[in-house]
């Protein structure tokens, strides 16, 4: 049996021809691709075979002239547009000015400065507007100045108990109100706010980024203690909960926990005030002088006896002197 | 007489780029007091730097010209009192913003608030309109102008 190879075109539709040719600027792999799907391989045997009449060979020659004008119909009116676009823009550089030969400036005059040209009582009404809210600003400016100096003289006389006094009811310096701080939940992923743009009274950007999502909600402290880290089951994962998780310096722990004299950390004085503070210092000093009685009482009966047992068990309280020879 | 003076009231890219300019090089040469009045009669706007390589203005250049020739400030005075070319006095004005002390820029300004003609002001956008008196009042308030950052002067009050 023999056979005959033949390509044969198979086209669905008028519309594919001309995506075809579009792309026939894109590269040389997607050309390749693009005639796969548009040929079929069909066997024929030789019975069956025939070679095509000389209508058929016209018809394709004219579908192929057909084609070619389409194309450069479509060249022709790309053209066109170009050209109106670059027509446009030189239109619009004109507008907006250039250089003469000279290297001026030129543009035509959309802004006139001649005076003669206007109206003078127009202009002057213009101008006394003008005028006024210039004359309206500078006396604010002045009121203002005004009541600084006076504020600063009145808070100059005051003591320092007035003037804390003061700022407890206006609440500024120390007594200003710090923002209350949100309650994260646990193990809360931190989202980064950006900077710019944060001006706009778009809604979406001035939401409250730090609350928590979908995933924030649930109680994670539910979960066995080796979920609890970050990025669990990634690569990112890290061995860590958190830093507090970590910190040993108030831990019943012996080994890790602080003396209790730590004057950075001071363990027992945490959650007392300051009156009490003192008190214990005081008493701590007392207990202090006391001992050092104690032992200098301790230290007199230890000489007495050195001195004793040097005289021989004399009883004699007095120092010993020095060896008369 | 020397360009570096012009720095210390320019800024120094503008001041190249003013150094490099064509109008610098073509009518800025060589200039006195008398011819440089000249030149400053065929003004016919103010501004800065314009355009997408930030091109010097005329206005800009003539006034580097006067703090490289170090006018006095009674020749300026006599520039902001004519009242016929409106942008002469603007070049003075701007120059004597630069140049004199505070006091004197507030009794010689304060006096223009009165001049309501219009003045043509070439920025990045072509030409805009901006009134005499508008100018003056950004030349005292605001702490720019023209591409140069003016020197500091106190406010009217504290004077």
């Amino acid at each position: 049996m023999e056979f005959e190879f033949k390509f044969e075109q198979k086209i669905e539709s008028e519309n594919e021809i001309i995506s075809y040719d579009s792309d026939s600027d894109s590269d040389s792999d997607d050309e390749k691709n693009s005639l796969f799907k548009n040929f079929k391989p069909i066997f024929k045997k030789k019975e069956e075979r025939q070679q095509p009449s000389i209508e058929e060979i016209e018809k394709q020659e004219e579908e192929e002239l057909r084609r070619k004008q389409e194309r450069e119909n479509e060249r022709k009116i790309e053209v066109q547009k170009q050209v109106e676009s670059l027509l446009e823009a030189e239109d619009l550089r004109e507008k907006k000015g250039g250089e003469d030969e000279n290297g001026n400036y030129q543009q035509e005059n959309f802004f006139i400065d001649k005076d003669e040209l206007f109206n003078q009582e127009e202009e002057k009404e213009k101008w006394k507007i003008r005028e006024l809210l210039r004359i309206k600003k500078e006396k604010e400016e002045e009121t203002s100045y005004k009541r600084e100096q006076l504020e600063i003289k009145r808070r100059r006389k005051m003591n320092e108990e007035e003037k804390l006094k003061e700022d407890e009811k206006l609440e500024i310096g120390k007594f200003a109100k710090q923002k209350e701080k949100q309650k994260w939940a646990f193990l809360q992923v931190y989202r980064h706010k950006g900077v710019f743009f944060q001006d706009e009274d778009n809604p979406i950007i001035q939401r409250d980024i730090s609350a928590p999502t979908e995933r924030d909600i649930f109680d994670k402290s539910l979960l066995p203690k080796v979920l609890q880290v970050k990025n669990m089951g990634k690569k990112g994962r890290s061995k860590w909960t958190h830093l507090t998780d970590q910190d040993t310096t108030y831990l019943k722990d012996e080994k890790y926990s602080i003396q209790e004299n730590n004057f950075l950390f001071p363990k027992s004085n945490k959650n007392d005030n300051l009156e009490n503070q003192f008190k214990n210092q005081i008493e701590n000093q007392k207990e202090k002088e006391k001992e050092e009685e104690e032992e200098k009482e301790k230290k007199k009966i230890q000489q007495k006896y050195l001195y004793n047992y040097r005289r021989g068990g004399d009883g004699n309280l007095e120092k010993p002197s020095k060896r008369k020879n | 007489m020397s360009i570096k003076f012009a720095q210390k009231f320019l800024e120094k890219i503008v001041l190249h780029k003013i150094v490099e300019c064509r109008y610098w090089k073509e009518h800025c040469f060589g200039l006195d007091t008398k011819t440089l009045l000249e030149k400053a009669m065929e003004l016919d706007h103010i501004g800065g730097t314009y355009g997408g390589i930030r091109k010097p203005t005329n206005f800009l250049c003539l006034v580097t010209k006067m703090i490289e020739l170090k006018i006095p400030k009674e020749i300026t005075v006599e520039f902001i009192r004519n009242e016929d070319f409106k942008y002469v006095r603007a070049l003075g004005a701007f120059y004597y913003r630069l140049i004199g002390e505070p006091i004197d820029i507030y009794i010689e300004l304060e006096k223009l608030y009165s001049d309501f003609r219009r003045l043509k002001k070439l920025t990045d956008n072509g030409y805009s309109l901006i009134y005499v008196d508008e100018f003056i009042d950004e030349l005292l308030h605001s702490e720019s102008s023209c591409d140069t950052s003016l020197p500091r002067i106190p406010k009217r009050i504290r004077i």
